[in-house]
């Protein structure tokens, strides 16, 4: 009785701990908040590190993933843990620096905490399109430069072995900066397939400066899936426009009197029948008149 | 005959095991007892005199949360479930 006790409370824990592996870091964020919010601050925050621990695969998105390191800073500081909260406060300005705690959910002492934090931190961010896929001169490729506070920075292009391509911007970054890049090299020829870096780097790197940040860039070079644009006539083809009237002056002529003045008296006769309907039309009354005294 | 039994003397009030109350709303809000400003959401376990008292959480832009809670003596009583509506 005792082993088959022993066996089925170890085959449970090892379920549990299977099932617990299994479970997405997104429900574990959402304890973990309940948690915090039911002011259960150990179990939240051990509910918000094992959410932020998981895997690439398993893993949050970068968005929960700052959620989850508000809530656990929030919770570090509640623990009077004041240091984890500010490593956990640190990781998120590296993280995305223009990421702020919800004022509603979390109090003063919370986010006077960040903004601390977030001035003594000096980082930089690089956001891009999970596609990176573009058609040279057609479409232009998008990044978006990121910083905690002002940063002189150089943003460039390489090939994956470090061999620049292209210099995208060059200058003072306040809080974001959207780099554009049009699918060309800096001789103006259209880059490969392949890999390639986008480095941000601090113009001026310093030993309390923001750290150079670097993304892996799929360049896919997409034919347009039309056809070119035809070259650009040199005259306009309107021609008859262009030329003296002469010919159909002539053409007019041609044509007999007597057929002329037919034609002439028929255009006549219809222009009266048309303006004698347009008059029924616009005034009924008028035509009802016209109909009671035909002889007018 | 039987004599009655002495009624229990009052119990001096630094003897009494306070309550511990736990407070945490949603928006964060301002927290008062009996009308004294004790700090902000969240409070985590705040001693407590035994007995009823009159608990506010209350926020600018926001209907206050009021209401008398009677806490006991040794008691944990935990309210996180405020949500603050806006007026």
């Amino acid at each position: 009785m005792t082993r088959a006790t022993v066996f089925l409370s170890m085959s449970l824990l090892l379920c549990g701990a299977r099932g617990l592996r299994a479970q997405a870091a997104s429900e574990l964020l959402g304890q973990g908040v309940r948690a915090y919010q039911s002011l259960e601050y150990d179990a939240a925050a051990a509910l918000l590190q094992q959410s932020l621990g998981r895997d690439a695969t398993t893993g949050l998105a970068d968005s929960l993933r700052a959620r989850a390191l508000t809530y656990l800073a929030a919770t570090e500081l509640f623990r009077q843990q004041r240091d984890s909260a500010v490593a956990a406060f640190r990781q998120l300005v590296m993280l995305n620096p223009r990421y702020r705690p919800d004022e509603l959910i979390f109090p003063p002492q919370v986010t006077n905490l960040f903004q601390e934090v977030r001035k003594a931190t000096r980082a930089i961010a690089v956001a891009v399109p999970p596609v990176t896929a573009l058609r040279t001169r057609l479409e232009r490729f998008t990044a978006g430069v990121l910083v905690s506070s002002l940063a002189d920075v150089t943003v460039t292009l390489a090939r994956e072995d470090g061999t620049p391509v292209r210099t995208l911007y060059e200058g003072p970054v306040a809080d974001s900066l959207a780099v554009k890049w049009d699918g060309l090299t800096a001789a103006g020829t259209t880059a490969d397939n392949g890999r390639y870096l986008l480095q941000v780097a601090p113009r001026t790197p310093t030993a309390d400066g923001p750290r150079a940040r670097q993304v892996v860039l799929e360049v896919k070079q997409e034919l347009p899936d039309t056809l070119a644009w035809p070259p650009p006539l040199e005259s306009p083809p309107l021609l008859p426009e262009r030329t003296s009237t002469g010919p159909a002056f002539r053409s007019l002529a041609a044509v007999p009197s007597s057929r002329c003045r037919r034609s002439w008296r028929g255009a006549r006769t219809r222009r009266a029948r048309a303006s004698r309907s347009a008059r029924r039309w616009a005034s009924p009354d008028s035509s009802a008149s016209s109909r009671a005294n035909p002889a007018r | 005959m039987k004599r009655p039994a002495p009624a229990p003397l009052p119990a001096d009030p630094r003897d009494v095991e306070p309550g511990l109350l736990s407070i945490n709303a949603i928006p964060w809000g301002s927290v008062s007892l009996d009308g004294r400003p004790v700090g902000n959401t969240p409070q985590i376990d705040l001693p407590v005199v035994p007995g009823p008292h009159r608990l506010r959480v209350e926020r600018d832009g926001y209907r206050p949360y009021d209401r008398v809670i009677d806490v006991a003596s040794g008691q944990r009583l935990r309210i996180t479930d405020i949500a603050l509506v806006e007026r």
